[in-house]
């Protein structure tokens, strides 16, 4: 072959190579260049409604939504997309002293401290009386069902299957001495014993176990619930118990019944046994047979682990520490003992359950908080109405409003009419006992103005209340509200329900619709005017501080507003107050923009009245490896030195410390994650890492792994047995793994990760 | 949850592995070509396609596999991610086959002219 000849054939096939590649770059575009991840898809699900009529509307059904969530949604939902966008890109005319702070090094915040002794209780006096009705329950907790809770164990008692003997048991003692050869038996679908040798140790006999297959925390509300029967029989003796331990083999939760051989005497105990060698228990005595159940739980809501026996109530510890709420449940034994020598009968188990009282589904993103908040009455007037506006942006035929309406004051029966675009979708007397609860179905897509309107309404001021209210997709996904239209009457008012706090601040938001001319808008709490502003405007105002979490009525009003029936529009009505915030400290170039931040921000408050400040805070000095631990010391001395440096809130941990640094070793190694949350200690975002990684864009990874990480801050997380994370099987869900379905410019939580959240330091 | 760390691992397959993971196969598909005398630009155009479509696949089979084991398999961290750079291995490996089979079989329409060319000389 000649030299022209392999000159030929070689600028041919580094012609074709280079035809071929280029052709693979053109084609795929993608791989060399960020994706945008910012752009959902949107998806033409034709979801058909032809079986159900237009005046009934459907009853809630979550297995139906579950089902068929998770195969079209591929991203951020567009609703809960264009409300975080709408709020972030808002100029705020900001009336809060609160938010021109500015942080200063190594000055810790005071927060004002609730109101205490007179205020306060004029403050909760008046919060009572506004409906005692109002409770977290009644929101939209209770219409996501997440009363239903996780079920970790459930056994009828009718086979023994799964429950492993333990002859040898390393971890706390249940007695003085575990005997084998002892059987466990079925009688009736009830446990009980075979009969247990003599002995000479004080408290003898036999336990089996079984591992949970889904780890839960003591915080997710952990709740054992377990039916005993006791049959008297004179002259003989036997104790059962259930016993909760956590990751170390330690007792939780005990739950047990003694018989004393003498006389009819028995007892019912309940105990919680703390970390290190507190223990708190309840007993009962009872006298010859009975059955009844025995409760152990922690209550998420009174932030208290409470106890029931035999129907009595009792709380065993109130505020208790975030180690102990941290704490895994990671198996159920059950035992029964003998004592010494005594003749033995067997007690018997009914049933056991064991579970957390957070929202089982993953499939769901987190609903975001309703804009009828904790309670929105109807106003005063013969045609009462509410008026909202609503989007449907997917290609859908269809979408629903769903709608939970309460009785108040009023002690009649009312029509209810639904009106979408001026047309009837609903009408039908709701009566003063059920109200409204119920989705109603409506055609078509894009913007509607829908009109709840009950008659009569004029009969006491606060009849009727809307207690939820927000359009969903079949699959339940949260679609979009516009705003809320003010009602027609001079002095316009739109009345709330809502919880404050801390640093309570309103975002509200007025556009003109048929009614250009300008208008003043004025807020109250609790019949106080709080602030005033006159024209089209977004404002944040603060409310002021309150005990936290307490309900308020809050107004917002208009005058006027009789002008036009769809005169302005509140596009953004938010009430929220402080409860936690984040301290960023960053290194050259790895700062998060203050838009990243501000979408998380937008994110919180989009879910409820819960608000986690962002506040870019220093840089840090530049180190190209942060080493968080030498020589298997934890944490580094470098770590230290920073912390004692920059970190402004030691010792709150309300606050977290989120550390943006270029690679993060420990032990010389470089870390393979991209963010790490460390209790206690702060959050460490591997920032380099995700630039390096190319595939994403560097502020949807950002957004993600804050929002994951900052998720474990506020409690956030499942369990591997192995101790281990366990991550979201929804991929889309911040809580699973970073990849290419999570990692996005509006990450969120699914229903079942936000449902385990519970701030820290309150 | 006092002093419990939890990472949060990211994608394995970053920017330059993929397009490592792009050139590689363009070499396949171009020597397979190349050895077939293929010279028609449709052979080319969709040899390209191919190509695009491997690429992807196997980005997309790699980040299915790491989410598979990371949450549903219960090793530790350290374990997992040998398991899923051996997995990205042969996935890459397993891509690497089915197209060289494909383009093996794969007819040019100037494969008969390609083999009288050859039989000339």
């Amino acid at each position: 072959m000649s030299y022209g000849r392999i000159l030929t054939f070689g600028l041919r096939w580094t012609t074709k190579v280079l035809l071929v590649f280029l052709l693979v770059v053109s084609i795929s575009g993608t791989p060399f260049g960020a994706i945008d991840s910012s752009k959902p898809e949107f998806n033409d699900d034709l979801y058909s409604i032809e079986n159900q009529s237009i005046n009934s509307p459907e009853v809630f059904d979550a297995s139906v939504l579950s089902s068929s969530y998770q195969e079209d949604n591929t991203t951020t939902s567009l609703g809960l997309q264009s409300t975080i966008e709408r709020f972030v890109n808002t100029s705020w005319n900001i009336k809060s002293e609160e938010s021109l702070r500015l942080e200063a090094n190594n000055g810790t915040i005071d927060w004002p401290e609730p109101r205490s002794s007179e205020d306060s209780d004029i403050i909760s006096t008046v919060a009572k009386d506004l409906n005692s009705s109002t409770s977290k329950e009644a929101g939209i907790e209770s219409l996501r069902g997440d009363s239903s809770g996780t079920t970790l164990l459930s056994d009828s008692c009718s086979s023994t299957s799964g429950w492993i003997v333990q002859n040898s048991w390393t971890g706390e003692a249940l007695m003085s001495e575990v005997q084998s050869g002892i059987s466990l038996l079925v009688s009736n679908d009830r446990f009980m014993s075979s009969s247990i040798p003599s002995s000479s140790a004080y408290s003898h006999g036999g336990m089996w176990l079984k591992t949970l297959t889904y780890p839960a925390s003591l915080g997710e509300g952990l709740d054992l619930e377990v039916d005993f029967e006791h049959v008297f029989n004179w002259n003989k003796a036997g104790h059962a118990g259930v016993a909760v331990f956590d990751m170390n083999d330690e007792i939780m939760f005990r739950v047990h019944i003694t018989d004393a051989w003498y006389g009819s005497r028995s007892d019912a105990f309940v105990g919680y046994y703390a970390l290190g060698t507190d223990t708190f228990t309840q007993a009962i005595q009872k006298s010859y047979s009975w059955s009844g159940t025995l409760r152990i739980w922690y209550d998420r809501t009174a932030d208290a682990i409470k106890a029931s026996i035999l129907g009595t109530s009792y709380t065993l510890v109130t505020d208790p520490s975030e180690a102990e709420l941290g704490r895994f449940a990671k198996s159920v034994s059950i035992y029964f003992t003998n004592k010494l020598n005594f003749a033995y009968e067997s007690k018997f188990i009914d049933s056991i359950y064991l579970g957390v009282d957070t929202d089982p589904d993953t499939a769901f993103e987190a609903y975001p908080l309703t804009p009828a908040m904790d309670g929105h009455w109807f106003p005063r007037e013969s045609y009462s109405r509410l008026y909202f506006q609503v989007n449907q942006p997917y290609i859908d035929t269809s979408f629903y409003l769903r709608i939970k309406i309460e009785a108040d004051q009023d002690t009649y029966d009312r029509t209810l009419t639904v009106t979408v675009e001026g047309v009837v979708h609903y009408t039908g007397v709701i009566t003063n006992e059920n109200g409204f609860d119920a989705r109603v179905p409506v055609w078509g897509y894009g913007t509607r103005k829908v009109e709840l309107k009950i008659n009569w309404g004029a009969h006491v001021e606060k009849g009727w209340k809307l207690v939820h209210f927000y359009p969903e997709r079949a699959n339940g996904e949260p679609l979009e509200i516009v705003g809320e239209y003010f009602p027609v009457a001079n002095i316009a008012r739109l009345t709330y329900l809502a919880r404050l706090g801390t640093d309570s601040r309103i975002n509200l938001k007025l556009e003109a619709d048929q009614d250009t001319y300008s208008r003043t808008t004025r807020v109250y709490v609790d019949g106080q005017l709080k602030h005033s502003d006159t024209g089209d405007d977004a404002w944040e105002w603060s409310l002021g501080n309150y005990p936290e979490d307490s309900v308020h009525e809050v107004v917002v009003e208009l005058q006027f507003g009789g002008y036009a029936q769809w005169g302005k529009r509140l596009s953004i009505n938010r009430v929220h107050h402080f409860k936690g915030g984040v301290e960023v400290d960053y290194m050259s170039g790895h700062a998060p923009s203050q838009e990243d931040l501000d979408v998380l921000e937008a994110y919180y408050i989009l879910l409820g009245y819960d608000r986690a400040e962002f506040h870019l805070d220093d840089e840090i000095p530049y180190l190209y490896e942060f080493d968080l631990s030498t020589d298997g010391i934890w944490p580094s001395s470098t770590y230290w030195t920073y912390s004692n440096a920059y970190r402004d809130h030691i010792g709150d941990s309300k606050w977290e410390w989120l550390v943006c640094a270029n690679y993060l070793i420990s032990n010389g190694i470089r870390e393979s994650y991209w963010g790490g949350h460390w209790g206690g200690y702060g959050i460490f975002i591997h920032d380099q890492l995700m630039i390096d990684n190319g595939l994403y864009p560097i502020s949807a990874c950002r957004r993600t792994i804050i929002l994951h990480e900052y998720g474990h801050h506020i409690n956030i997380i499942d369990w591997k047995p192995n101790g281990e994370e366990q991550y979201c099987a929804n991929f889309q869900c911040a809580m699973a793994s970073a990849q290419f379905f999570n990692i996005l410019y509006y990450p969120f939580y699914c229903a079942h990760h936000w449902s385990e959240h519970r701030w820290p330091g309150w | 949850m006092q002093g419990i760390p939890t990472g949060d691992i990211g994608p394995t397959v970053n920017a330059s592995m993929l397009f490592i993971v792009a050139v590689m196969l363009v070499l396949l598909v171009a020597t397979l070509g190349y050895r077939k005398r293929a010279r028609a630009l449709k052979y080319w155009i969709i040899a390209a396609i191919e190509v695009s479509v491997f690429v992807f696949s196997w980005w997309f089979l790699s980040e299915m596999a790491s989410l598979a084991i990371i949450t549903y398999t219960g090793y530790p961290l350290e374990i997992s991610l040998i398991i899923i750079n051996i997995l990205i291995a042969l996935i890459f490996l397993g891509l690497c086959i089915l197209l060289t089979v494909i383009e093996r079989y794969r007819g040019t329409s100037n494969m008969e002219s390609s083999v009288h060319v050859f039989s000339e000389e």
